[in-house]
């Protein structure tokens, strides 16, 4: 879209959704929300900056190439993160007799890993939602 | 070296693998082949090794994330899961250096990765669905499998292959759900969703909630009875398996269905129990389903001229067969499911994979057009040969073996008319597997045959997990004990 | 000798000095057999003690040779089919050889069947294990496919030379060879089924050989019918196996006595199955299809050894599964005989008709491979025919189970010399048709009396074989209606008719091929010889005038003793068979009414031009019976695969929405 005023709003408005997206995916073990519901605010806001600014300044923001390597990455974190479990001698997946600190109930440090694995189903859910509209949209295979 | 983590290493190396692959950019390279291979090697080393742990009859559970039994997630390891989840692992690994070659043939250069990664996430979600205790799980690994197994038809982005995908999934999505709404309906009345525990609460609920149970087997069945592609729910199967790559079709023929198969048996035997499941007297119904499709399979295969389709029909043939052998819920039934299970994955996958050589090749699916191509691809057309007297049940082949455990199955459970039914099924599938056979063996009169045996030119790839596939299916044809001492161990796990 | 060849009879560029040496070979193996085969019947007659000279003590005493005799033949065809790659005459050569060895095999297997039969097993094959057996029945099998297989192998060099492909041809012969010597050798069905498919598609490629559309249809035909045999003898052994718990070829009549109707259902399975082999009425349709179009050697060995397998499997289930085990009570009216009862008298009544038609259809062909064919049918169906009295008289069938084997022996050799016969004229003068045919005495002098030779065995003349076992079973049939039922009567009123039938059908035969004038593009043809080919002839005919003239030498040495091991009553079998009289004036005369009414029939038939007459094709149990299955099947398929297969795919939903409702309606209704 070339219209001006989506673009100058949008450019305001953007950083205020990701800092609410972000809110959602920590705070997920406290509150409602998560890693789903996150990812998605934080994909709605880059898929807000691609249908303002074009889609070659959106891939630019985020290409190709690093949303792969952010999906990859973060499913790979999560499996890393129940390894630990293993190498705990626990089973896959174990929480506080992995060691993982549980904190105090309503801190955000607490809850053991569950807060990593949200980031990482965070960014998972955010990147995949960029590369299905980036699919979508563009008219050259990648 | 026996570690309880086997297991879920071997569940793990898959999904590792699934999620490197796309990060590798060509679809042509030495590095994606040594990911692949390794990772598929890895696994099935992983898998083997865990079966030696179950060899004795042991039952192991593994409970993720340390929770207490009955509130986690959890995966029975026992030597049907293992045992299983090796076959799965064991000839998709075939299956996938197969492709490496083959592969080439049906899609763009840069989807290949991402094919691969696809079949390494259906090859976690079957190794998922066999090992696990918990009924939702059951169905986020089903979910899965049925996306990617959607997923690899499709990939090939041909008309055809789209519309028989989009069939597929329509088709499976109600599948899904019919199955999620029989789960539904038994967390209701129990609020348990594990298998264990459930069956423990069965007796209870059966007395109380009788409906519950009642109606929860008829979603069930009808579900898993279009996922496992029984007759008359088995219409999506011929279009997607014929139009899928050469790879797709013989992981889908020869495993995808048997695992939904497996998760419908450990949801009737196992959570309902063998004795609801007499009680309300449905196995004379699954009889007459199983055998109506072990007939109209093979009937229908008869009309087709395009290799695949035949290929895919005779799929619903034999699974008409492992339904009878499951149906009939006795332990020589079910052994000679199991069996049947392991031989026609076999057989399926060198006649698929011998195919899929021919069409690479010569590029030639209408099986008007095989004259002669026993001279022009000897070793294929042995392939296809050895697996197609196996699914005739010729003396000396894996199919054979299972026909006459089978046969002895329904007379242990008082159904001899059914062995006449069998003896029909092999004179059917002998009618549309010899013709082939002969045309490309005998055809005097053929054009541009060549006189004397030419080489195949088969890539190293591509012809060893072929030569694999049928030197098993002799070995299980004439030594059927090596199987059958494992498969006899694991029907008292279910009755 | 080898000077006299022209190019039309050695292989396409082989020097002959190669051909030589390959005649100088057969003929030395040849010799060695027919003098191991002379002492080997000098050291019967002498006494057992011959055996047991220190020097032969080895040889005689090694145990496995049902597993020599079936490995042999079975590797031999893949090395064959390699050094044809390179070499023809080696190959054939070690054809030759491979068999004259395995025919040494079974001439040093008869010592230990003296004292106790051979027992061979290989464990876990199967999960039941393959176990062999030999005892005097299957030593007689044994013996006439390994002698007449060495002879058609050295017949088959010159035959097969122009052929393409002979290399295929040669593996599977022996191939063929390896799956027959299992099947007659096998102690269980389990294994006798395995060798029993192998031979089907082994022989399958013999008979589609020349790949031409009717080859390949004839095959079509035998390959479906020998696996649908194939498979009723799997229902049936799995239901043997269910019911008694063994698959063994033990006494099993008193275990399927308590099946109740699981017992016929076995019968008529196994009758069947055996019987699409065995050329049986009504399914015997593939024989006269098969036989024209194979290679000679093909059909001699198809009619020669490969139906009598199928005769074969009728015996020994007759004499296994429907027999009780002998005791001190065992008696003719022992209760236990009933099923044996019941299926001898079908037996016997399919064997007269499968006779009957057969000798009827072989009067009409003009074509000799397809006469012979017909002959073939109705020759099994005296042997069938043997094996129903057998069954039918139970305690007192001795007479009709020596008939069987010995006719089985005699028809192998008879039917196999007339076979290659037709091969010598096809291959000299590419013609089959015997009214196209003429003066060939002349031209053929070997072949003229190799053929007289031949058709006297088959029509049952004294001094040669066929009159001792036609004999033995016009005995056999006579005690039907004497022991049995009054109405076996009219059977032999049609054995009688059937035998005049067969003596006008070869007279038939001979005067058109081999008398007459001879036509311009016959008598054009030069006068070449082909040695091997008669020499293969000669030994076949040789064997048929030894047995004639000395019949008793093959009933003493192997037929009572195999009589013997069996539940039949030993008096009965001393008072009749042993020593018998085979030349007495009530058979000879009764040959002499065969043959008179032979001439008469082929008199009257020629007056009347009754040969011409050729039955409505719709006539035939093919046109009702085969035609129609076939083609229903076929139409069928097609049929619902066009038009409900996209339909159904279409309404995929429906389908599930239909189950859903009709099971949760049943479960929920009906149950509740």
């Amino acid at each position: 879209m070339d219209d001006q005023i989506v673009r100058v709003v949008s450019r305001i408005i953007i950083p205020f959704i990701q800092v609410y997206g972000v809110f959602v995916v920590m705070h997920g073990h406290l509150s409602p929300g998560g890693g789903f519901p996150g990812g998605a605010i934080l994909g709605a806001s880059i898929i807000l900056y691609t249908l303002a600014y074009g889609a070659e300044a959106g891939s630019q923001m985020i290409s190709h190439s690093t949303s792969k390597w952010l999906e990859s990455g973060a499913i790979l974190l999560f499996v890393a993160v129940g390894l630990v479990g293993i190498a705990a001698g626990q089973s896959f997946l174990t929480n506080q007799a992995a060691g993982f600190s549980m904190g105090e109930l309503g801190n955000i440090l607490s809850a053991g890993f569950i807060p990593i694995i949200t980031i990482a189903i965070g960014v998972k859910v955010a990147s995949t939602m960029i590369t299905l509209f980036h699919t979508m949209v563009d008219k050259e295979p990648h | 070296m026996l570690s309880l983590h086997l297991p879920v290493y071997a569940l793990l190396a898959p999904l590792i693998a699934a999620l490197i692959l796309p990060l590798t950019t060509d679809g042509d390279s030495r590095q994606l082949r040594y990911i692949v291979g390794g990772a598929a090697l890895c696994a099935t080393a992983l898998a083997a090794v865990s079966l030696k742990g179950t060899l004795g009859g042991d039952v192991y559970t593994y409970y993720f994330g340390n929770w207490i039994p009955g509130v986690g997630i959890e995966f029975v390891i026992n030597i049907f899961s293992s045992f299983m989840s090796l076959v799965v692992v064991f000839i998709s690994t075939l299956v996938i250096f197969y492709a490496f070659r083959n592969i080439t043939h049906d899609l763009a250069q840069h989807l290949i990765p991402y094919y691969f990664t696809l079949i390494f996430l259906m090859l976690f979600a079957m190794v998922g669905m066999i090992y696990t205790n918990d009924l939702f799980n059951l169905y986020v690994f089903m979910e899965i499998l049925s996306l990617t197994s959607c997923a690899i038809v499709s990939i090939k982005r041909k008309g055809r292959n789209l519309l028989a995908s989009l069939k597929y999934l329509m088709q499976g999505t109600i599948g899904s759900v019919s199955i999620l709404m029989g789960i539904a309906f038994l967390y209701m009345v129990s609020g348990n969703l594990n298998m264990s525990a459930l069956a423990e609460l069965m007796p209870d609920i059966w007395q109380s909630h009788s409906i519950n149970v009642l109606i929860s087997i008829g979603f069930i069945l009808t579900g898993f009875g279009i996922k496992a592609a029984v007759f008359p729910l088995h219409t999506w199967l011929p279009d997607a398996h014929s139009s899928a790559p050469t790879p797709s079709s013989a992981l889908l023929s020869g495993l995808v269905v048997k695992i939904y198969l497996f998760a419908a048996m450990k949801l009737l035997f196992q959570v309902i129990g063998v004795d609801i499941m007499r009680e309300v007297g449905l196995q004379l119904f699954l009889v007459l389903f199983a055998v109506s499709g072990m007939i109209m399979g093979s009937v229908f295969a008869i009309g087709q001229t395009d290799i695949k389709r035949v290929l895919a029909y005779s799929s619903v043939a034999q699974i008409g067969y492992i339904a009878l052998g499951i149906s009939l819920a006795s332990p020589a039934g079910l052994n000679a499911a199991f069996f049947h299970v392991v031989a026609h994955a076999l057989m399926k996958g060198a006649l698929f994979l011998s195919a899929g050589a021919m069409i690479f090749t010569t590029g030639k699916r209408n099986v008007n057009e095989f004259s002669g191509m026993g001279y022009r691809m000897p070793f294929s057309m042995t392939v296809f040969t050895i697996g197609a007297f196996g699914m005739i049940g010729i003396p000396g082949f894996a199919g054979f073996i299972s026909k006459w455990y089978l046969g002895l199955a329904v007379l242990d459970g008082g159904h001899p008319w059914i062995l006449l039914i069998i003896l029909l099924s092999s004179l059917l599938n002998a009618m549309y597997y010899l013709p082939i056979i002969i045309k490309a063996f005998l055809c005097h009169e053929c054009e541009t045959v060549p006189s004397v045996m030419e080489r195949d030119g088969l890539p190293a790839t591509m012809w060893v997990p072929m030569a694999i596939m049928a030197v098993l299916i002799v070995l299980l044809g004439v030594f059927p004990q090596l199987l059958m001492n494992i498969t006899g161990q694991m029907p008292h796990l279910f009755l | 000798m080898s000077g006299d060849n022209t190019n039309n009879d050695c292989a396409p560029c082989v020097p002959c000095a190669q051909e030589s040496l390959f005649s100088r070979s057969c003929i030395a193996l040849l010799t060695i057999s027919f003098v191991l085969v002379g002492a080997f019947i000098a050291m019967t007659l002498i006494g057992d003690a011959v055996f047991y000279l220190p020097v032969l003590r080895q040889v005689f005493s090694f145990r496995y040779y049902p597993l020599l005799l079936v490995a042999v033949p079975l590797l031999s065809g893949p090395l064959q089919a390699a050094l044809g790659y390179r070499s023809a005459w080696l190959r054939d050569l070690t054809a030759v050889t491979t068999t004259f060895v395995t025919f040494l095999f079974i001439l040093a297997m008869y010592p230990q069947l003296l004292t106790d039969s051979i027992y061979n097993t290989i464990p876990a094959v199967f999960g039941y294990g393959l176990h062999f057996h030999v005892d005097w029945l299957s030593y007689v099998m044994v013996s006439v496919s390994g002698i007449l297989w060495l002879l058609v192998t050295i017949y088959a060099h010159e035959y097969m030379a122009p052929e393409e492909h002979q290399d295929r041809f040669y593996l599977w012969m022996s191939v063929t060879l390896g799956g027959v010597l299992g099947t007659v050798m096998a102690s269980d069905i389990l294994t006798m089924f395995l060798f029993f498919e192998i031979m089907t598609f082994s022989s399958y490629m013999l008979v589609a050989h020349n790949e031409s559309a009717e080859s390949l249809l004839a095959g079509n035909n035998y390959i479906y019918m020998g696996v649908a045999g194939g498979l009723a003898v799997l229902v049936a052994m799995i239901l043997v196996l269910f019911s008694t718990k063994t698959l063994q070829f033990t006494y099993l009549a008193a275990e399927l006595a308590e099946t109740g109707w699981i017992q016929y259902a076995v019968a008529a399975l196994l009758i069947l199955g055996f019987g699409v082999k065995a050329g049986m009425l009504p399914v015997h349709i593939w024989l006269p299809k098969a036989h024209p179009v194979a290679p000679t050697p093909a059909s001699a060995l198809l009619s020669g050894v490969l139906i009598k397998i199928g005769a074969y499997g009728i015996l020994r289930v007759a004499t296994s599964f429907f027999m009780p085990a002998a005791g001190p009570l065992m008696s003719r009216d022992n209760p236990l005989w009933n099923l044996s009862h019941v299926t001898g008298a079908a037996v016997i009544w399919i064997g007269i008709l499968t006779m009957a038609v057969g000798v009827f259809m072989a009067l009409q062909q003009s074509n000799m491979k397809k006469m012979l064919a017909y002959h073939s049918i109705s020759q099994m169906g005296y042997i069938i025919m043997g094996a129903g009295v057998a069954a039918y008289l139970g305690y007192y069938g001795a007479m009709g189970f020596s008939g069987a084997v010995y006719h089985t022996v005699n028809h192998a050799l008879f039917k196999s010399l007339l076979f290659m016969v037709a091969g010598v004229v096809y291959l000299r003068y590419h013609e089959l048709n015997m009214y196209n045919l003429g003066g060939l005495w002349r031209k053929l002098p070997v072949t003229f009396v190799v053929c007289i030779i031949a058709a006297l065995g088959i029509t049952g003349m004294p001094f040669f074989n066929g009159f001792a076992s036609k004999s033995i079973l016009h005995h056999a049939i006579d005690e039907a209606y004497t022991y049995g039922h009054g109405s076996f009567r009219y059977a032999e009123v049609v054995f009688t008719i059937v035998s005049g039938g067969t003596v006008c059908s070869f007279i038939k035969l001979i005067s058109y091929t081999f008398l007459g004038r001879c036509p311009e593009k016959i008598a054009t043809v030069p006068n070449t010889g082909n040695r091997m080919m008669q020499m293969a002839m000669g030994g076949v005919a040789v064997l048929i005038v030894g047995i004639g003239v000395f019949p008793g030498y093959l009933m003493n040495t192997f037929i009572i003793p195999a009589t013997r091991s069996f539940t039949y009553d030993p008096a009965f079998i001393d008072r009749y068979l042993v020593d018998m009289n085979f030349f007495n004036s009530h058979d000879l005369m009764g040959t002499v009414r065969v043959y008179a009414l032979g001439f008469a029939i082929f008199f009257v038939g020629k007056k009347l031009h009754l040969f011409h007459l050729h039955l409505p094709k719709w006539l035939s149990v093919e046109y009702v019976m085969y035609k129609p299955l076939q083609s229903a099947v076929l139409r069928v398929s097609r049929h619902i695969t066009t038009n409900y297969e996209t339909k159904a795919n279409n309404a995929d939903v429906y389908i599930y929405a239909a189950l859903l409702m009709g099971s949760l309606l049943m479960l929920t209704v009906f149950f509740r």
